[in-house]
């Protein structure tokens, strides 16, 4: 005959019949020669037949419907086809986009009035080769003055690079824009495929 | 009689209730809900109001409340349902929250620790009980059981929280131990010793 020690903890889930087969004849076997844990068992389901007299309440009839009528009230917010985050990303391209146009808009304009006040060159294809050339070669020198620790405020307080200082101002603020854009674009997807895979 | 563990007993006058509805299972109706056929969740409500609703009133004391609170409960749960995670049961979800408002309740009743015992008398009368599990026979017989029933349920009220809510989830609503577990979040063989532990202070305080 199994020890008492070596069975004792199986008693609880062998009175609830829930102990696998060979446990459960491992236990019935104990239970036929020792009067003790025949006992202990007896007092285990006891116990659960007791508790299996509890009074049980029944919530009343308008229970249903009064859950139903609050929730009828406030529909669910049901998951947007389209993920938030495209549609942060498709705002912040349609900002760069304005802050572009407007940009180039008023860089046309101060070329327009200037042209205006003097020489007449807008319809000369030559001027805005021109134009383009001399504000990257004013960015490269720029930045290399940088680099190089030379002192910049003399390109800068020239009258005559005044069109290319604003064309890249204009261009480090697109810059800036498209960057923080494409930023918050990629922390938004990283946001919403770390959550989907925390479900 | 003896419930089949894991799963809670539905509520037999829900069948036919809505068509086709009851035989689907929880996370088909759940789709089906957040698809847009909010009336379905009617049905989870018919399935789930009893043992939630005996569930709370035995682990607060309180009918009145216990209503109110499972009515929380299944207003929080349809308002959370966009979060529920089918690979779970639905069951082990909504007991989880079940459980979590009940457990706030009582910390906030212990504030006031005299009312607590005043409401839990007060809630314990036999309005709106029934006997479902015993056998009626005679009126004596009915007598003897109801009296054994106000005394499991006065030994059950003085156990313990922790260990309360463990004896209600195994021994009222029929979870299995793994199901328990994962309600509350604990290591297996932790609900087992407690479920122990809480049957032992009952039997004693029942003179078993």
């Amino acid at each position: 005959m199994e020890s008492c020690a070596r069975v004792i903890g199986m008693f609880p889930e062998y009175a609830e019949g829930e102990l696998p087969p060979l446990d459960s004849g491992r236990v019935s076997s104990h239970l036929e020669r020792c009067g003790a844990c025949a006992l202990r068992v007896k007092r285990h389901r006891d116990v659960l037949a007791a508790l299996d007299r509890l009074p049980l309440v029944i919530p009343p009839d308008c229970f249903r419907a009064s859950v139903m009528s609050r929730v009828i009230a406030a529909p669910l917010r049901l998951p947007s086809r389209r993920p938030r985050h495209l549609h942060l990303v498709k705002v912040l391209f349609w900002v760069t986009l304005a802050c572009a146009g407007g940009s180039a808009a008023g860089a046309g304009a101060c070329l327009w009035g200037r042209d205006f006040v003097g020489r007449t060159r807008l319809l000369d294809p030559s001027f805005y080769a021109d134009w383009v050339g001399n504000l990257g070669r004013f960015a490269f020198s720029f930045l290399l003055d940088i680099a190089t620790g030379a002192e910049v405020p003399g390109a800068l307080s020239s009258p005559h690079n005044s069109f290319a200082w604003g064309g890249l101002l204009s261009a480090l603020l697109l810059s800036g824009l498209a960057a923080g854009a494409v930023g918050l674009g990629v922390l938004a997807t990283a946001r919403v495929l770390l959550s989907n895979r925390g479900r | 009689m003896r419930r089949s563990p894991g799963l809670p007993v539905p509520a037999t006058r829900a069948a036919g209730h809505l068509g086709a509805a009851p035989a689907l299972p929880d996370e088909i109706l759940i789709a089906r809900v957040l698809s847009g056929e909010i009336h379905l969740y009617e049905e989870i409500i018919a399935r789930y109001e009893r043992p939630i609703v005996n569930f709370i009133y035995r682990m607060i004391g309180d009918y009145e409340h216990s209503l109110d609170l499972a009515q929380e409960v299944f207003f929080k749960a349809y308002r959370s349902l966009d979060r529920f995670d089918p690979t779970y049961r639905f069951s082990t979800w909504i007991y989880r929250i079940a459980s979590n408002r009940s457990i706030d309740h009582l910390r906030r009743q212990s504030v006031s620790f005299l009312s607590l015992d005043d409401s839990r008398g007060a809630g314990r009368g036999s309005e709106g009980m029934i006997q479902l599990k015993s056998p009626s026979h005679g009126p004596e017989e009915l007598l003897a059981s109801r009296e054994l029933g106000d005394r499991i349920g006065l030994a059950i009220d003085s156990l313990p929280a922790r260990y309360r809510e463990l004896i209600l989830l195994r021994h009222l609503q029929g979870m299995a131990y793994e199901d328990i577990a994962r309600v509350k979040r604990l290591p297996l063989g932790t609900v087992k010793n407690r479920l122990f532990r809480a049957r032992e202070i009952l039997r004693k305080r029942l003179g078993h």
